[in-house]
């Protein structure tokens, strides 16, 4: 192409445009200015209208969440492939446009606005799965990068935006979660996806790519094996970095055009952003102040500590007796490896022919994902599923959570009903380090076993099932009939005595230790 | 052609360019953005809908959704329409290579071409390689290069390709002057035409080479009210990215079939910015084209078609360059956008003129073409927002907005409409035996996007710059050797094959 024959064709304008920035004169070779404050201006934007989502991503990486990566390496990724395109491609055709700039933006922010009023509140259980605050967080720097660079210079970058978007939390958990959920699967996401990044990054000969990756596995595969019995962050994320550096420094030591093209300054439309700078600060601090895109995070300090939990065996209640049990050998996968998921049957002597009632109980270190794969997301449900909005309060400071069978679904409401009650706590005697989830199941109306949902690997099926249906459901014209407050009855009655027994054996286990 | 002596002073050249139309018609230039009457009636309507939506905001609000379904489904039915008028073909002008040359050479009338540029120092070059090609005898040639006076590189470049005997051409400098627009240029050039017939081509356009002999013939057997014969516009780039392809099947299915469409039912036609061939003298005594218009060849057309004259559609082709950048075409689509908006102003100050000289159904024609298409275009943008805010989270407000007697409506506007509109891009492909263009017609959606953007931004400028010409960067596809899309006959090779096949007395040129 050649682009000679193109000129800036703003010739009414007179290179003055209404917001002071000016359009640049043919071949756009005027240089950009105060490229470095635009950056700062960006990134302080953005950490006003989401700290709340950063602040987020630091707690759960220290709760054992594979999201650090989110810190350390999407923006690793980011300038990888953002340096390789800039290098490779030819100079931006100087055709520029303020206004469509603006319309792009507003209108940008106005899909973000409803993201954040709209959907995130329809997000219920999946929140913490889907995370589209990281979602909204990118597409507010894409609305901040437009308005300071323009949009043609933030286009040329979809390389970048395409990869940053492939690799946000959702379908990142589910290739770890499929790979075996380890810290060590995560590490081998991360070397991976630096070696995809450097195969988008590195320079336009196949040979060059494949270099650049195969190093960056060689150096990420060697590094894991120094330090893999370091902690879970330092394993999952610096392998990936080192075969970031190597791999790419290799990449741009034998790109002599990168080289040579490393610091030349790149012509932008925006040669002055003063009012764009104002307007994107304004909107970052009206967000922060209106708007919370990130989802509740469990407070490990707010869960409630009763009982010695379900460790030995299963709670004895006085009106249910237990008959058997079950396990599932794919909870490690998803919950930590030391995760264990227990099933136990219950049948009660006034409803010898009754309903069944079961509690499964997982036991893990680490209390993250119980907010990544929550229960819903844990069984095969014969119907979708409603949250009731308020919650059921079990004594002791437990609050439970319940959830029923979306009854408008099913043939018959009573036969097809299931209701489920589950809440989080931590079991004192072990420290910090060990939590329970608690879910009760109950069906209504059916002595049938093949009425209570069964646990299912959250997988990938099931989370995108469970996603799926918690964005998709749509807000009923007529109200989901409740139900019937003889199932919600039950379990809350034998929830309000498992606490119970938990709290006296918590008691009697404080006195056994003063009186040994 | 060499620079002939003129009685016409520069002065008064240049304030007949900018001012001839608005001192003989006021009322028809675009130089007032709303007449006084107009200014009265949007401020009465905007207070009635502002107090009604205090008042009565559900009812507004209903109100105004029903018009906008009920804009949707006309705009669509009356385009299908058009399309479906216009696949039959009839109404267009044919003529064989060998009818177009057996006109002698001395019969042929002088025939003006007035080539605009600004800023495009290599105009000189195609303009030697594209109108060098046309078919007619030099002497009978009035090339007229309009140049801005200050803009002197291009100005240095055209003088000295004259001096050297390598541009056959007349180098016109157009005094520096607001407006800065190619109607002005083209005025001020006209008053120097010599033709007895004028037609505009860009730098970039390569007509087929016997376009001006056909389009005499045309002139001679049409009847004397026939004041212009539009030629068909396509891209000769087609295939160079998916924003091409978008707009080469746009253009078809506007040049190919909706403007024979409009033609067979004798509606007002809004001309293409080029290659519409006008008597010459007819050009001058209609006021010519209005320079604070950004669609100046459109209100021509619509100013044409008032006083009582009609536009022929002929069957050649003219070349021209498909934007395939976005950002330049949202540029251009939102002038022309707005330049249909300006259009639609000027022409409704009298309506009861307007429809006693297009009469009804030509006035509604011209409302549906000029104000429906960049007013449906934006409000898209509030339609699909409305949609996406349903998906995400089902807002209270929207509800009441769709009762079913709105809902069901819409929905045939949304499911069948889009469809059919897409349909007749394939139809329209799979008649030009171009099927390069139908995945793309598969993805129209997401060019409606870009469209809409250019509409909103064409609102924005109708307010702040109505005459801001917002000029389109050219010269994008310079690596394609544009002879290999012509064939032996100097026709588009989609062309050459459905004209042999519709020649109309069998001939087919060896």
């Amino acid at each position: 192409m050649a682009l000679g024959v193109v000129k800036d064709l703003d010739s009414g304008a007179a290179g003055a445009r209404a917001d002071g920035t000016a359009v640049d004169p043919i071949g756009g070779q005027r240089p950009p200015r105060w490229l470095t404050l635009r950056w700062i201006a960006l990134v302080i934007a953005v950490g006003i209208a989401f700290h709340e989502t950063l602040t987020s991503v630091v707690q759960q990486s220290l709760q054992g969440d594979p999201l650090a990566y989110l810190l350390f390496l999407f923006p690793a990724w980011g300038a990888t492939i953002a340096i390789g395109t800039r290098a490779r491609r030819q100079p931006n055709l100087p055709i520029y446009d303020r206004q469509l700039d603006w319309i792009i933006a507003a209108w940008l922010s106005v899909i973000l606005l409803m993201v954040g009023n709209m959907l995130l509140p329809r997000l219920g259980v999946t929140e913490q799965l889907v995370r589209l605050d990281v979602f909204a967080l990118m597409l507010f720097m894409m609305i901040g990068a437009i308005l300071l660079f323009g949009t043609r210079a933030t286009g040329s970058y979809w390389a970048t935006w395409l990869f940053l978007a492939c690799t946000w939390p959702l379908p990142y958990r589910l290739l770890g979660a499929a790979l075996g959920g380890t810290t060590g699967a995560f590490a081998f996401i991360n070397v991976g996806l630096s070696a995809i990044a450097l195969v988008v990054a590195a320079g336009a000969s196949v040979r060059m790519r494949i270099r650049s990756a195969g190093l960056a596995l060689l150096a990420g595969g060697l590094t894991y094996f120094v330090i893999r019995s370091q902690s879970s962050v330092v394993v999952q994320i610096l392998p990936s970095l080192m075969g970031l550096a190597v791999g790419g420094g290799d990449a741009l030591r034998r790109s002599r055009r990168a080289r040579k093209r490393r610091w030349q300054k790149r012509p932008t439309a925006v040669t002055k952003p003063v009012l764009a700078t104002g307007a994107l600060l304004a909107f970052s601090v009206g967000l922060s102040l209106f708007l919370s895109f990130s989802p509740a995070t469990l407070s490990i300090a707010s869960l409630p500590s009763v009982g010695a939990g379900w460790l030995t065996g299963p709670t004895q209640l006085s009106s249910w007796t237990p008959t058997t049990f079950s396990s599932y050998s794919w909870a490690p996968q998803y919950f930590g490896r030391e995760a264990v998921w227990l099933r136990y049957w219950y049948r009660s002597a006034d409803y010898p022919l009754g309903p069944a009632l079961v509690a499964d109980v997982l036991t893990a270190t680490t209390v993250g994902p119980f907010q990544v794969y929550p229960s819903v997301s844990c069984y095969r449900l014969s119907a979708p599923f409603v949250q009731a909005t308020e919650t059921v309060e079990l004594g002791g400071g437990v609050q439970a959570s319940l959830f029923y069978a979306n009854s408008l679904q099913a043939d018959s409401p009573i036969d097809a009903e299931w209701v489920m009650l589950t809440w989080i706590w931590r079991v004192p005697d072990t420290g910090n380090g060990t939590f329970q989830r608690v879910t009760l199941l109950s069906v209504d109306g059916t002595a049938s076993r093949l009425g209570i949902p069964t646990p299912a690997s959250p997988g990938t099926n099931g989370s995108l099932r469970t996603t799926f249906s918690d964005i998709l459901q749509s807000t009923p014209s007529q109200a989901i009939p409740a139900p019937s407050s003889t199932a919600i009855d039950r379990l809350a009655a034998a929830g309000r005595e498992i606490v119970s027994v938990q709290r006296s054996a918590a008691a009697r286990s404080k006195v056994l230790r003063i009186n040994p | 052609m060499t620079t002939q002596p003129h009685p016409l002073s520069s002065e008064d050249a240049l304030a007949f360019a900018i001012n001839g139309l608005t001192d003989r018609a006021p009322l028809l230039s675009a130089k007032t953005t709303l007449s006084r009457g107009q200014k009265i009636t949007v401020a009465s309507a905007l207070t009635l809908v502002v107090a009604s939506a205090i008042a009565f905001p559900h009812q507004t609000a209903l109100g105004l959704v029903a018009l906008a379904i009920f804009l949707y489904i006309a705009n669509l039915t009356d385009r299908v329409w058009l399309f479906i008028n216009g696949v039959e073909r009839s109404p267009e002008l044919r003529f064989t290579r060998a009818e177009a040359l057996a006109i002698p050479d001395d019969e042929l009338p002088i025939y003006t071409v007035l080539v605009p540029a600004f800023n495009e120092p290599e105009v000189v070059e195609r303009l030697l390689v594209n109108l060098g090609g046309l078919d007619y005898p030099r002497e009978k040639l009035d090339i007229k290069l309009l140049l801005e006076a200050d803009d002197e590189l291009t100005v240095s470049l055209a003088q000295d390709a004259v001096r050297a005997g390598v541009l056959d051409a007349d180098v016109v400098l157009v005094p520096a002057a607001e407006p800065r627009t190619k109607p002005k240029a083209c005025n001020y050039g006209l008053q120097f035409a010599l033709g007895e017939f004028t037609t505009i081509f860009d730098a970039e356009d390569l007509p087929e080479p016997l376009q001006l002999r056909r389009a005499v013939l045309a002139f001679r057997t049409l009847p004397s009210y026939v004041a212009c014969i539009q030629a068909k516009l396509s891209y000769h780039n087609d295939s160079q990215n998916l924003l091409t392809r978008w707009f080469t099947s746009e253009y078809n299915q506007w040049f190919g079939y909706s403007l024979p469409g409009l033609m067979r039912t004798e509606a007002p036609i809004p001309l293409g910015g080029t290659s519409n061939h006008i008597r010459t003298d007819l050009l001058i005594s209609s006021g010519a084209w209005d320079p604070y218009n950004v669609t100046e060849d459109a209100d021509l057309g619509i100013r044409l078609a008032r006083l009582g004259y009609s536009t022929a559609v002929l069957d050649s082709v003219t070349l021209e360059e498909a934007n395939s950048d976005p950002i330049n075409w949202m540029r251009q689509r939102s002038r022309w956008y707005k330049g249909y908006l300006q259009t639609f102003l000027v022409h409704t100050r009298k309506p009861r003129d307007l429809v006693k000289e297009l009469g009804w159904k030509g006035t509604l024609r011209f409302v549906t073409v000029t104000a429906g298409t960049p007013t449906l275009a934006m409000i898209n943008v509030l339609f699909w927002t409305m949609a996406l805010a349903w998906e995400l989270g089902e807002p209270a407000f929207i509800r009441p907005l769709f009762p079913p007697w709105i809902f069901y409506p819409a929905m045939m506007s949304l499911g069948f409409g889009n469809s059919a509109v897409i349909y007749c891009a394939i139809v329209a492909a799979r008649l030009d035996r171009n099927p390069r263009l139908l995945g793309a017609c598969f993805l129209f959606p997401a060019y409606w996007v870009l469209m809409s953007l250019a509409a909103v931004k064409a609102f924005v400028q109708l307010v702040f710059q109505p005459s801001y010409w917002e000029k389109t960067a050219h010269g994008l596809d310079t690596d394609r050797d544009l002879t290999s899309t012509l064939t032996n006959e100097g026709v588009p090779s989609e062309q050459a094959s459905s004209e042999s096949g519709g020649a109309t007395n069998g001939q087919v040129a060896p």
